[in-house]
């Protein structure tokens, strides 16, 4: 090995990493992030938070009250909300064995200083929102103390920042388990994953341009393929380092920024630098420690994968298979070790091995279930095989690096098969697909960012305006609408943007043709449904349509109802339809109508973001499409939208009136039959189903050689994935 | 002295170079010709080391070529081997740096020779935006950059209009005059003719004739005849293979 040579490749590259433009980007973002979290609650503070109330069971409350004050403000800060009871008691006799579901006890003292101590005892975490109305009741009364006891008034004292002294209690699961270790847990693990992309993208575009610039050629002429293999995974973990240490020094930038904004109150900074959790920063450090060893292996193995390829997409789309392999290891650590699980033997052997190690360690540490034995262990493996791995993927590497003949053997049928017309044609396609790939990206992640920002501004202010003219649920069916309706036609102004005017017109279709559309939709809507239904009971899966919004029931008032309706089903039947059919489907089915239809209802799926609902949402995706595709009428998809989303809703509307449902039963079924029998006359009419044949296999190539594209396919995945658990926490 | 013996390389059950042996002296112009596909550039990576022999030796200065010897050899590979991304600058720092040169060396003799093809300009200009001559030029500077003893040039003129094929040439010439062996490969007969002193002629792997060119020309007979200049020796001994 020739160490100078290494080191000098070294050298070039990490300059080179960073100075590169991305790289200064990122940190900066990375820099503001870490400011900003730093100085949150400087921040909200500032803003003067709202906060949304939505409670979801009903909450018992008992107040320990040793300040006279503190059982009023409780009271008045949950307002008049039914399912909130409150009760004074006169000591907190709660254990482990005795303490209830659903129950917090909340104890206001004074310590010997005459400061407010407040402690919180629950079996499990407790709802944000309701933890932050006791935060505001603290901070009342620690106001009104601090302003009696300094003699001042009590606006003065409201500017303080910082929070006030909260202990919480939680009886039922180990102290060492709270929700702020599994929120670091899955932030490390979002930083992780964008680590990786970065560097897997990076690796694989540089491996493939030099293998096709036949640049390695010269630099092999240098070094060897091994001391070069090292040179470059080396680099590249050696960037990663960096950057590590600069995310540390941008941390202890926003902490320093947060002790001077609250400079007043020195006494909070030193109590709060002492209650620094060791689990977290042991658990950060291993992470980090890890991450060093998981970005060496990641990037010495898609070096030798991305050594093999033959051009810079394949290259490109060997890291989502990467990717794709880490996501699922994510999955599987974040699901399986969990706080109140215990972590089995088979658990611990597994973690042991590289890579996975990685991710399993370190969150096992985090809910302390790691054992000392087991991270030695892990770690002499990681070490050990480390070099063991790195002999044999050179080896691999120098033989795809230099073997050029798959793409030889390729070019030259290509040539035989295509004319010089033909290859401008497959080129303009090439591109049209790539551009066409780009603009979804590109819509989807403006609509998941809007639908994220409305979805947090919009309820605070929905309430401020409509809070006294129309009831909760009212209010929530009002912002989701809207939130819809913008996020949606933003996306969709994307897509026609990029349009050209012919792909935006529509067809319009004659009433006799529309109505047996209509029908036999209906008839493989409600097959769809019956189908799902009885799938969902076979898993035994709790799936409930509606699990994450606010049901209305039939007892509800006549506006809630009919907002309801227009929220779960006009809404979205006439927006996801203009945007994933009109403006997807529409665009895209030039590159060729199978294509665009398997595209189009892959992100019906995705849009959902829920496992369960995105499945069936294909199928319906696929047979929207198919009937956009015949009659290019968007109104009739739009109408079966809407009578898929309602029906769903009336039946639950109606579940209540045992004689009703029954009743839209056997009407829903009757019309369903109908539907699928036309069907089948039709099929025999027209002699058998007819289908155009088409090639579409290149066509997904080219889609997924757009690294946008790429990413927020992976982004939904990845969120579908975790929404089940973390989605509130988004 | 080059000395290259008995040198073979199969690919699985093909034959891309079989059993052939030379020797290059030093301060001395080679070439290697042949068709597309004769054996040429796999010749070039088994001299420098990229691709092993499957049989055979490579012997420069009667050393083994690796480590420090690597360092003595220029290489321009055929189908160019420059990242596009890159600035000429750039590149020749990267190069140059797995060549263990110092930066101010680099910058130096980097100049000298973008001067020597009159285009300074392309100091700060990205690869990709270069046309195919120019490139050329640069892939002919990266090779020589480092200043190396051997010079390996595979179809340095590929690509070129007359003038740059000039200008390369006259380059050439005044690396010889410095003392430097160059071997270079090229079908265009012309070419070697202007500037070997010896040639291999390499047909499906095998060298099929070789020797001091002014001797083969004088002493190869087509139909009785001598006196023939390369380009009908060529068409006559490959032509005649096919037959």
């Amino acid at each position: 090995m020739n160490k100078r040579k290494v080191a000098e490749i070294v050298k070039f590259n990490v300059e080179k990493n960073i100075q590169n433009k991305s790289f200064v980007i990122l940190n900066i973002i990375m820099c503001l992030i870490m400011v900003i979290t730093a100085n949150k609650n400087n921040i909200i503070n500032f803003l003067d938070s709202h906060d949304l109330n939505i409670f979801e069971e009903e909450i018992k409350i008992q107040i320990i009250d040793e300040i006279g004050i503190a059982t009023g403000l409780v009271e008045e800060e949950f307002g008049d909300n039914e399912l909130i009871e409150t009760e004074n008691i006169s000591e907190n006799n709660y254990t482990k064995e005795n303490i209830e579901d659903n129950l917090i006890v909340i104890e206001y003292r004074l310590d010997e200083d005459n400061n407010l101590k407040t402690t919180i005892t629950s079996k499990e975490s407790i709802d944000s929102a309701v933890y932050q109305k006791f935060v505001n009741v603290s901070v009342k009364i620690r106001n009104q103390i601090m302003a009696a006891n300094l003699g001042v008034d009590v606006s003065k004292i409201e500017s303080l920042s910082e929070d006030p002294d909260i202990e919480r209690v939680m009886l039922g699961v180990d102290a060492e388990n709270s929700d702020t270790k599994e929120m670091v847990k899955m932030i490390s693990v979002v930083i992780v994953y964008i680590v990786l992309i970065v560097i897997l993208s990076r690796i694989a575009n540089e491996i493939a341009t030099e293998k096709l610039s036949k640049s390695i050629e010269y630099v092999l002429t240098s070094v060897d393929a091994s001391d070069y293999l090292l040179a470059k995974v080396l680099s590249i973990t050696i960037t990663i380092f960096i950057q590590l240490v600069y995310s540390f020094v941008y941390y202890m930038l926003g902490n320093c920024i947060n002790a001077l904004i609250n400079i007043s109150n020195i006494q909070s900074v030193q109590s709060s630098l002492q209650s620094i959790d060791m689990s977290v920063v042991s658990y950060v450090l291993v992470m980090a420690v890890y991450l060093i060893f998981t970005v060496f292996f990641m990037a010495m193995i898609q070096a030798v994968i991305s050594s093999k390829t033959t051009s810079i997409a394949e290259a490109g789309n060997t890291t989502m298979l990467l990717l794709m392999i880490v996501v699922a290891l994510y999955a599987v650590s974040l699901g399986v070790i969990r706080p109140y699980n215990k972590v089995s033997t088979v658990m611990y052997i597994i973690s042991c091995i590289p890579i996975v190690s990685t991710f399993f360690v370190p969150s096992m540490m985090i809910i302390g279930q790691a054992t000392t034995l087991q991270i030695v262990i892990s770690f002499i493996v990681l070490v050990l095989s480390t070099p063991l791995l790195f002999k044999k993927c050179s080896q691999k590497f120098k033989d795809g690096i230099l073997d050029y003949t798959v793409k030889k053997s390729k070019k030259l049928k290509v040539k035989k098969e295509k004319s010089i017309i033909e290859e401008q044609e497959f080129l303009m396609k090439s591109n049209g697909i790539k551009k066409f790939a780009f603009v979804i990206g590109l819509a989807l992640l403006v609509w998941f960012i809007l639908e994220q920002i409305l979805g947090l501004v919009l309820p605070g202010f929905a309430k401020n305006i409509l809070g006294d003219v129309l009831s909760e649920k009212s209010i929530t069916w009002i912002y989701f609408s809207i939130t819809s309706i913008v996020s949606f036609s933003t996306a969709i102004f994307v897509v026609n943007t990029y349009t050209e005017d012919e792909l935006k017109k529509g067809k319009k279709v004659d009433f006799k043709t529309g109505f047996k559309t209509v029908l036999i939709g209906f008839g493989f809507i409600i097959a769809l449904q019956y189908l799902q239904t009885f799938i969902v009971k076979k898993i035994g899966s709790n799936y409930n349509i509606l699990s994450d919004q606010m049901v209305v029931l039939g007892s509800d008032g006549i506006l809630d109802k009919i907002l309801y309706l227009i929220g779960i089903a006009v809404v979205p039947g006439i927006f996801e339809e203009l945007f994933v059919r009109k403006a997807i489907l529409g665009y895209g089915r030039k590159y060729g109508k199978y294509f665009a239809l398997i595209v189009s209802s892959l992100i019906f799926a995705l849009i959902h973001m829920n496992l369960a609902q995105g499945i069936f949402a294909f199928f319906m995706g696929l047979l929207f499409g198919i009937i956009f595709l015949k009659t290019g009428d968007i109104r009739l998809t739009i109408f079966l939208h809407i009578i898929n989303n309602g029906f769903v809703s009336i039946s639950g509307l109606v579940a209540e009136n045992a004689m009703v449902s029954k009743v839209l039963e056997i009407v829903s079924i009757l019309i369903a039959v109908i539907g699928i029998l036309l069907f089948v006359v039709n099929i025999i009419k027209n002699k058998g189903l007819k289908f155009e044949k088409e090639q579409f296999k290149e066509e997904y190539k080219m889609l997924f050689r757009n690294y946008t594209f790429d990413l927020v396919i992976v982004l939904f995945v990845i969120l579908t994935i975790l929404s089940e658990n973390y989605l509130r926490i988004l | 002295m080059l000395e290259i013996k008995n040198l073979t390389k199969k690919f699985g059950e093909n034959t891309a170079v079989n059993n052939i042996s030379f020797n290059v002296e030093n301060g001395k112009i080679y070439g290697l010709i042949g068709r597309n596909g004769a054996g040429k550039s796999t010749t070039f990576r088994m001299i420098l080391g990229i691709i092993e022999p499957t049989e055979g030796s490579v012997l420069y200065d009667n050393k083994k070529i690796e480590g420090d010897i690597s360092d003595k050899i220029g290489y321009l590979p055929e189908e160019g081997s420059l990242i596009p991304a890159y600035t000429v600058l750039e590149l020749c720092e990267y190069y140059g740096a797995l060549k263990l040169m110092k930066p101010e060396e680099i910058r130096e003799r980097l100049l000298y020779w973008l001067e020597e093809f009159n285009v300074v300009e392309f100091l700060n200009k990205k690869i990709k935006d270069l046309s195919k001559g120019n490139k050329q030029k640069i892939q002919f500077i990266v090779s020589v950059l480092h200043d190396p003893d051997l010079i390996i040039l595979d179809e340095p003129f590929s690509g070129l209009d007359p003038l740059s094929v000039e200008e390369i040439k006259r380059a050439v010439l005044k690396l010889r005059e410095q003392g430097k062996t160059i071997i270079f490969s090229s079908h265009r007969m012309d070419h070697v003719e202007e500037l070997c002193e010896s040639v291999i002629l390499l047909d499906k792997g095998n060298a099929i004739l070789q020797g001091n060119l002014k001797e083969l020309e004088e002493s190869y007979e087509i139909d009785g005849q001598k006196g023939h200049n390369l380009n009908e020796i060529f068409i006559d001994k490959v032509g005649s293979l096919y037959e």
